[in-house]
C-alpha cells in the first residue's frame, strides 16, 4: 500500500509543473475575460447612453443586461478548459510512453521496483482521476469568485445575476460538473473506466508493438461494447425491455466488471508481456 | 509524511470542494420559487386531491414543476434516479406500471395507448416498419392485452388491410365485450392533390384475435367544400371515468369571396358515437349551442358543454338518454375572469378552472365550482411564495391531476 503511494506521489510530482501552469491558464484567462468582458459592456453602455442619449432603461430594453452567461459563452472562459482538457487527454497517453522515451529506459527501473507491478498502472490512474478532479474542485472555486468580480463591476441596473446553478445549467458544463451527486458518480465513474480501457490497450502497443496496436484496438472495441451490451440488447432483441432504473443498475454492473478486466489484463502484461 | 504535502493537499481541497459543491446544490434548488395557492374563499380542503402540473421558466431555461396545496416541487429537485424512472411519464401509467410491472415492459415510450377496467389492462401500438427512420406508414396494430385475474398475457397483432395510410395515430382503445380502437389515417389523394383523413374505429374479437369490423365515422373526402368535420374525443377517456360516447362536429359554412379565404359559419352539426355499438346519432340542440358551445366533458349520462355568453360562464348539461338539454348552470366567481384561455376539467361533478399562462408578475387563478349547484367551492390565486425576490420568467401550468 504504501509502494502504491509513493508512485502516486512520484507520478505526480512528474506532472505537478504542467498541471500548475494550467491551472494558472484557467484562473488568469477566466479572470481577465470577467474584466475585459464587463468592461467592454461598460464601455459600450456609457457611449451609447450618452451618444444616442439614452435612458439607462431604453438602453437596457434595447441591448439587454450583461450577466454571466456572456461570460461563459466567450474563448476567455472555455478556451482554458478546452485545453485542459486536452492536455489530459494527451497526458493519458504521455504518462505511459514517457517512460519509455529517453535515452536510459526509465521504465526498466519503474518495473524492477520491489512491488506488485499493477501498482504502476494503478498509481498513474489514480493521478490521471486526481488531476481531472482537482481542476474541476478548481472552478468550483473560481466561479464563484468571477461572480462576485462581475457583481462588482457591473452595476445593478446593468446585469442580470445568475447563481452558479444557473451558470451550470445553461451549457456543456453540466456533463463536467453535473447537478446531482449520482450524475457526479456515473459521469465520473465512467471516465475513470476509458482510463483504464486505453491504459490496457496502451499495454497491449507496449507488449506487441505494431501487432500491439491491433490487439489494442480489438480490446478497445471489445470492452466498449461489453460496457453497451444492456443498451444494446434493450434496442434489439429486448426492445425496451429494461425500465430506466434496471438499465442503470446493469451499466453499472457491466462497468465494473470492464474495469475489473482491464485492470486483470494490464496485470497479466504487465508481469508476462511487458517489453523494454 | 512530509514528502506527501502536494498529494494530500490535493486531494484534501479537491474532496473538500466537491463534497461542499454537492450539499449546496441541494439548498441552491430552494432558490427556484416557490408558489403556492392562497385561498380567496372557499373550503381547502378542495386543494386536497389535486396538483397543478406545468413549467417555469424561459428561453432554454425550462424547469418543470407541481404545485400543490403543500408547496412546489421541481423536476430538477428532485434527485437524478427519480427523474430517471420518468417524470415526464403521466401518473395514470406510472401506477400501471407499478402494478403491473412486467406486462408494462416496453410500454412506456409513449408510442402506445392503454385502457384498463376491472378485468385487464390493454394496450394497443401501431407497428410500423421500425429501423428505417424515414418511413413512418403503419402495417398493424400491437395488441397486449393482460388478464388481471391470471396474469396471462396475449399479444397479437391486427394487419391494416389498406396500406396506403401515410401516417396514422391512436386516439384511444376501450374494451367491452369487443375491444375498438380508435384512429386517425390520414393519407394523400393523389388525384385532387390533397391530404384527406379518415377516423376509424376498428372492432377486434378479442378471443379470436380478430379484425371484426372496420368502421370509417368521418371522411374528409366526403366532405363537400362547404363543410367542416372534426372529431371530439372526450379527454377522459384512457382515466377511471371512461365513457362508450365520443362527438362528431360538422361546421358549414358560408364562403364569401372566390379564394376561400373569408368564411362565415352558417350552421353546425353535432353526432354522437357509440363506441359499443357502434351507432352514429344526431344531437338535437338549438344552433346557438351548437356553434358556440365546447364540449368539455362526456360521461355514460351527460355531455357537458361549455359556453361564454357576454362574459358570463355556462356549462350546459345535455342528457343523453332523454335527448335533450337537462339544464344550464351558471356559475359566479367573485374575480370574473376566469375564462377564455383558460383549462377546464370535470371530474366527480366539479369543475375546475385554472388559467394557464402568466406572464411574469401576473398571478394565476383556479376556480373550483359544483357543476350540480353551480356554488363556488373554492376560489384563489396561484403566487409566487418568496415576493421579495423578482420573477425572471413565465410559469405554464398545462394539466391538472387528480390523486
Amino acid at each position: 500500500m504504501s509502494r502504491y503511494f509513493k508512485l502516486v506521489n512520484f507520478e505526480l510530482n512528474r506532472f505537478i509543473k504542467i498541471y500548475l501552469v494550467l491551472a494558472g491558464v484557467i484562473i488568469l484567462s477566466q479572470i481577465a475575460g470577467v474584466i475585459l468582458q464587463a468592461n467592454s459592456y461598460l464601455r459600450m453602455a456609457s457611449e451609447i447612453i450618452n451618444v444616442e442619449m439614452l435612458s439607462r432603461s431604453e438602453f437596457i430594453n434595447q441591448y439587454g443586461t450583461m450577466s454571466f452567461y456572456q461570460i461563459t459563452q466567450s474563448i476567455w472562459f472555455d478556451g482554458p478548459i478546452a485545453l485542459s482538457i486536452v492536455s489530459l487527454l494527451i497526458y493519458v497517453f504521455f504518462i505511459w510512453y514517457r517512460d519509455w522515451l529517453g535515452k536510459n529506459t526509465f521504465v526498466y527501473r519503474l518495473l524492477m521496483l520491489p512491488t506488485a507491478r499493477i501498482n504502476i498502472y494503478l498509481s498513474k490512474a489514480t493521478v490521471i482521476f486526481l488531476m481531472v478532479l482537482g481542476l474541476i474542485a478548481l472552478q468550483l472555486v473560481l466561479l464563484p469568485i468571477e461572480i462576485n468580480l462581475l457583481k462588482w463591476m457591473v452595476p445593478l441596473d446593468f446585469r442580470t445575476d445568475m447563481s452558479i446553478y444557473e451558470i451550470l445549467m445553461t451549457n456543456y458544463m453540466t456533463i463536467l460538473i453535473p447537478l446531482t451527486i449520482t450524475e457526479f458518480i456515473i459521469n465520473y465513474g465512467t471516465g475513470l473506466m476509458v482510463v483504464f480501457i486505453v491504459f490496457t490497450a496502451i499495454l497491449f502497443e507496449r507488449s506487441y508493438r505494431w501487432k500491439g496496436i491491433l490487439f489494442g484496438l480489438i480490446y478497445g472495441a471489445f470492452a466498449v461494447v461489453l460496457f453497451f451490451m444492456p443498451m444494446i440488447l434493450q434496442s434489439t432483441i429486448l426492445y425496451e425491455f429494461f425500465y430506466p432504473l434496471e438499465l442503470l443498475a446493469l451499466h453499472f454492473v457491466t462497468g465494473l466488471i470492464v474495469m475489473g478486466l482491464s485492470v486483470w489484463v494490464g496485470n497479466f502484461l504487465l508481469n508476462k508481456k511487458i517489453r523494454i | 509524511m512530509k514528502r506527501y504535502w502536494k498529494l494530500i493537499s490535493i486531494v484534501l481541497i479537491t474532496v473538500l470542494v466537491i463534497g461542499t459543491f454537492y450539499i449546496q446544490t441541494g439548498i441552491a434548488k430552494s432558490e427556484l420559487p416557490e408558489f403556492d395557492i392562497k385561498t380567496i374563499s372557499g373550503n381547502e380542503a378542495e386543494l386536497d386531491r389535486i396538483a397543478l402540473l406545468g413549467h417555469y421558466g424561459s428561453g432554454g431555461l425550462i424547469d418543470y414543476l407541481e404545485i400543490t396545496e403543500s408547496g412546489t416541487e421541481y423536476a430538477s429537485g428532485d434527485s437524478f434516479l427519480r427523474q430517471l424512472s420518468g417524470n415526464y411519464t403521466s401518473s395514470e401509467v406510472k401506477r400501471l406500471q407499478k402494478n403491473y410491472r412486467n406486462f408494462m415492459r416496453g410500454k412506456n415510450n409513449g408510442m402506445g395507448t392503454f385502457f384498463e377496467n376491472e378485468s385487464i389492462v390493454a394496450y394497443a401500438k401501431l407497428g410500423m416498419d421500425s429501423m428505417s427512420v424515414s418511413n413512418y406508414q403503419p402495417h398493424s396494430i400491437d395488441i397486449s392485452i393482460l388478464n388481471k385475474e391470471t396474469k396471462k398475457e396475449t399479444s397479437f397483432d391486427i394487419s391494416i388491410v389498406d396500406d396506403n395510410y401515410q401516417s396514422m395515430y391512436i386516439y384511444a382503445v376501450y374494451v367491452d365485450e369487443e375491444m375498438k380502437i380508435l384512429t386517425n389515417n390520414s393519407y394523400y389523394d393523389s388525384q385532387a392533390g390533397k391530404e384527406r383523413t379518415e377516423v376509424h374505429v376498428y372492432s377486434i374479437d378479442i378471443s379470436a384475435e380478430k379484425l371484426v369490423n372496420d368502421d370509417v365515422i368521418l371522411n374528409t373526402e366526403d366532405a363537400s367544400p362547404k363543410t367542416i368535420a372534426g372529431i371530439h374525443i372526450p379527454g377522459n377517456l384512457d382515466e377511471t371515468d371512461t365513457t362508450n360516447y365520443l362527438l362528431k362536429r360538422e361546421i358549414h359554412k358560408e364562403v364569401s369571396d372566390e379564394r376561400e379565404s373569408y368564411y362565415e359559419l352558417t350552421d353546425a352539426e353535432l353526432f354522437l358515437y357509440d363506441i359499443g355499438t357502434n351507432e352514429l346519432e344526431p344531437i338535437n340542440l338549438s344552433n346557438d349551442y351548437l356553434m358556440n358551445a365546447y364540449p368539455i366533458f362526456i360521461n355514460d349520462a351527460f355531455i357537458y358543454f361549455l359556453q361564454e355568453d357576454e362574459g358570463e360562464l355556462k356549462i350546459v348539461i345535455y342528457n343523453v338518454a332523454t335527448k335533450e338539454v337537462e339544464r344550464n348552470q351558471t356559475f359566479n366567481f367573485s374575480n370574473n375572469d376566469p375564462l377564455y384561455d383558460s383549462f377546464y376539467k370535470i371530474k366527480d361533478e366539479k369543475l375546475y378552472i385554472i388559467n394557464t399562462y402568466y406572464k411574469f408578475a401576473a398571478s394565476g387563478s383556479i376556480f373550483i365550482a359544483d357543476i350540480n349547484t353551480g356554488e363556488t367551492l373554492f376560489e384563489g390565486t396561484i403566487e409566487m411564495d418568496n415576493s421579495d425576490q423578482q420573477r425572471m420568467s413565465d410559469l405554464y401550468i398545462y394539466d391538472i391531476e387528480f390523486r
